[in-house]
């Protein structure tokens, strides 16, 4: 059974009696043990969709129905130990250490003055270890960078031992290397612990590569979900964008420009790290690539590159010994 | 202040509630210090062994000392400890609750507020402060109740502000903004009133602990103390509070409950001893920072018995400052305040890139 369902939920304000609605008839599920990331670009309505799944906002029209129950049922104190939240907010918790931040996370589960049983300080160190932060257990937060203090919340909201996290944008603030390590860690803590965990994020390529599931809003706000690979391979990260200059590269897996188109070429390259990088600067430079088939009924290709290492090019004939050679060979067959 | 270094774990466990340990007893020493000193040292100079004599209960032979030492010092030496504990516990509180470490009631506007609901009640008494202080259990009740009003008012003015202004430092210049209308309230009212009500009106607003009698005393240390307990019962929401508000929603805090409960505590221990002691600046300002520097922690839990030591610590040294022997007598609070305070808010704002506790 899903761990939360929306029912024809429409999200949006309410000002008064009026209620102008950003996104409508959303039926989604959010499975145990699964890490579905929320695609979609700016201003589209993910952090609305978010606040209202989670509780904080009430829906327009529909249901979300968390552990079988309608959300808006559920009290505060109960929805504390049903739903954990990681937000990119700004904290004044630097004066706190891991530890005691950590801690904060089992409230929903202690009494009056929230002292901690050794229950829950086990809990609290099993979270610290489980985000592998546990050298800085007595560090203060102000202390980290902004990738460990994101652990840090993820360890908190791990604390408060819910069946679904929601974070919203996790990765924004941080260096690649920290988006790439929470990514795996969130991904990895959905199949280890079975709990449920929803992220919004812009990082198409590495969520493409991490994610269970996809909820993607394509342009004119409508959500298109569905295990990672069915959802990529039905051209919805298409619709993501409205734009035209944008476009999805379903063989990279993230989104690139669209250039104009200049020209195109015949491609003979058996190495595949080459080959790679060579379509790269080609496509950059609005070239496409032709089948090179014999038979290829078009015969618009202006020359043919063949290539055995990155000092080795020909251009039909002319010797290139880079890559920066081989576009300015080409540059001079346009414009001749 | 620098950052820990990364010592063992377990040993910086234990450091730091050792810390803990070895600064609040360090907060009560010099609390007890402070406390026999401003007993035995002061603008009429007793000898000490007589001072003792008077306090062990002795009827002393010399009538002015037993009255300076029995009603004068004693019930200055409590009203400045109820006043430092009460002015740094609302600093803190506001801290927390504003998510600004430059809040505190005098900043704030609710010290002003404070100021302006005296100053209204006097005026309907038709007389000055100093009649109606030196009157009946009416008229301090009547004070009392307008000083929380006038805080009440200002503290709903920044909460309503608060929802709109999202900016912590545009919030405190609103309250500071604040704070100036209820001064031009209050210089209007002056404006209007006798010359006697405008002079104990300035004597009052210089700030002193030496206006409550013995007798006074239970008035202003009923609510101060019930709204202390109140402060150290709500230390979960108050920690959940240091994420942020949508953090502490989530951990199952009632947000508008708890801020509310929080102003109300604050509201009260400003008004009161802004009634009995003037608008005293920079306590509730400073007391926190000291606390948290102290004890280098944002922990609520340590945290609030560390403000209220050392809040009683800088008020008593300020009352121990004021009444050095001079040749004019008592010296205002507010005048030595600053002194101490402008100090350490410099320091702290110069060195907050280094300070543990900011971001």
């Amino acid at each position: 059974m899903p761990i939360l369902t929306t029912h024809n939920l429409s999200t949006g304000y309410r000002h008064g009696s009026s209620a102008s609605t950003v996104m409508s008839h959303i039926n989604v599920e959010l499975h145990r043990g699964c890490l579905t990331a929320l695609l979609g670009q700016n201003g589209i309505g993910k952090s609305t969709l978010l606040r209202t799944i989670a509780g904080s906002q009430p829906p327009i029209e529909g249901s979300v129905m968390l552990d079988g129950r309608d959300i808006s049922g559920i009290s505060r104190r109960e929805l504390s130990r049903l739903l954990s939240m990681v937000f990119t907010d700004r904290t004044m918790a630097g004066g706190l250490t891991v530890r005691e931040l950590v801690s904060l996370g089992r409230q929903p589960h202690t009494g009056f003055l929230g002292r901690l049983s050794s229950h829950d300080r086990r809990v609290v160190q099993q979270a610290i270890e489980s985000v592998a932060i546990a050298h800085k257990t007595d560090a203060f937060v102000a202390e980290l960078s902004d990738g460990e203090r994101q652990k840090v919340m993820i360890a908190k909201a791990l604390a408060q031992e819910t069946p679904l996290i929601i974070l919203d944008e996790p990765t924004a603030f941080l260096d690649v290397a920290s988006r790439i390590d929470t990514l795996q860690l969130l991904s990895r803590l959905a199949h280890t612990t079975g709990k449920a965990i929803l992220l919004s994020t812009h990082d198409v390529s590495q969520t493409l590569l991490l994610a269970d599931e996809l909820w993607v809003v394509t342009g004119n706000r409508s959500l298109l979900c569905g295990v990672t690979e069915d959802v990529v391979l039905s051209g919805a990260m298409q619709q993501m964008f409205a734009s035209e200059k944008v476009k999805f590269n379903m063989l990279k897996g993230d989104y690139e420009v669209a250039v104009p188109t200049r020209g195109a070429v015949k491609l003979h390259c058996t190495d595949h790290t080459l080959s790679y990088w060579l379509r790269n600067a080609l496509s950059r430079n609005g070239i496409t690539i032709v089948p090179d088939e014999p038979d290829a009924p078009h015969t618009a290709a202006m020359a043919t590159i063949t290539a055995t290492s990155p000092t080795c090019i020909t251009v039909s004939g002319t010797q290139a010994t880079s890559v920066a050679q081989m576009l300015a060979t080409l540059t001079s067959h346009l414009s001749g | 202040m620098t950052t820990s270094s990364t010592a063992s774990p377990a040993l910086q466990g234990n450091g730091s509630s050792r810390r803990f340990a070895v600064m609040m007893w360090l907060l009560v020493a010099v609390m007890l210090l402070l406390a026999v000193a401003n007993l035995l040292i002061g603008a009429v100079e007793i000898p000490p062994m007589e001072v003792l004599s008077i306090l062990s209960g002795k009827v002393s032979d010399n009538y002015a000392w037993q009255v300076i030492v029995t009603e004068t010092r004693l019930p200055m030496i409590a009203t400045a400890a109820l006043a430092g504990a009460a002015l740094a516990v609302s600093g803190l509180l506001l801290q927390t609750v504003f998510a600004n470490p430059l809040a505190d009631p005098s900043i704030l506007g609710v010290s002003t507020g404070s100021g302006l609901g005296v100053a209204i009640v006097m005026l309907a008494f038709g007389g000055s402060i100093g009649t109606v202080f030196g009157t009946t259990l009416g008229g301090y009740v009547s004070i009392l109740l307008g000083a929380m009003l006038g805080a009440a008012l200002v503290l709903l003015a920044l909460l309503m502000f608060s929802m709109f202004v999202k900016s912590a430092t545009m919030l405190l210049i609103i309250g500071i903004m604040v704070s100036y209308l209820a001064s031009s309230a209050i210089s209007f009212l002056n404006f209007f009133s006798t010359e006697a009500g405008v002079h104990s009106y300035v004597i009052w607003g210089l700030g002193n602990f030496s206006g409550v009698t013995l007798q006074q005393l239970p008035i202003m240390a009923i609510p101060v103390l019930l709204a202390l307990i109140s402060t150290m019962l709500l230390v979960k929401p108050l920690n959940a509070m240091l994420l942020g508000s949508r953090y502490a929603g989530n951990l199952g805090v009632n947000i508008r409950r708890v801020r509310n409960e929080l102003l109300v505590i604050t509201g009260v221990l400003t008004a009161v001893v802004t009634a009995f002691c003037g608008p005293i600046g920079f306590i509730g300002l400073i007391v926190p920072h000291i606390a948290r520097l102290l004890l280098r922690t944002s922990n609520h839990n340590r945290l609030i018995p560390a403000t209220i030591l050392a809040g009683i610590d800088i008020a008593l040294l300020c009352t121990f400052i004021s009444v050095l022997p001079t040749s004019v007598g008592v010296m205002p609070i507010n005048a030595i305040t600053p002194v101490i305070g402008v100090p350490i808010i410099i320091y702290i704002i110069l060195n907050r890139k280094r300070i543990f506790y900011f971001n």
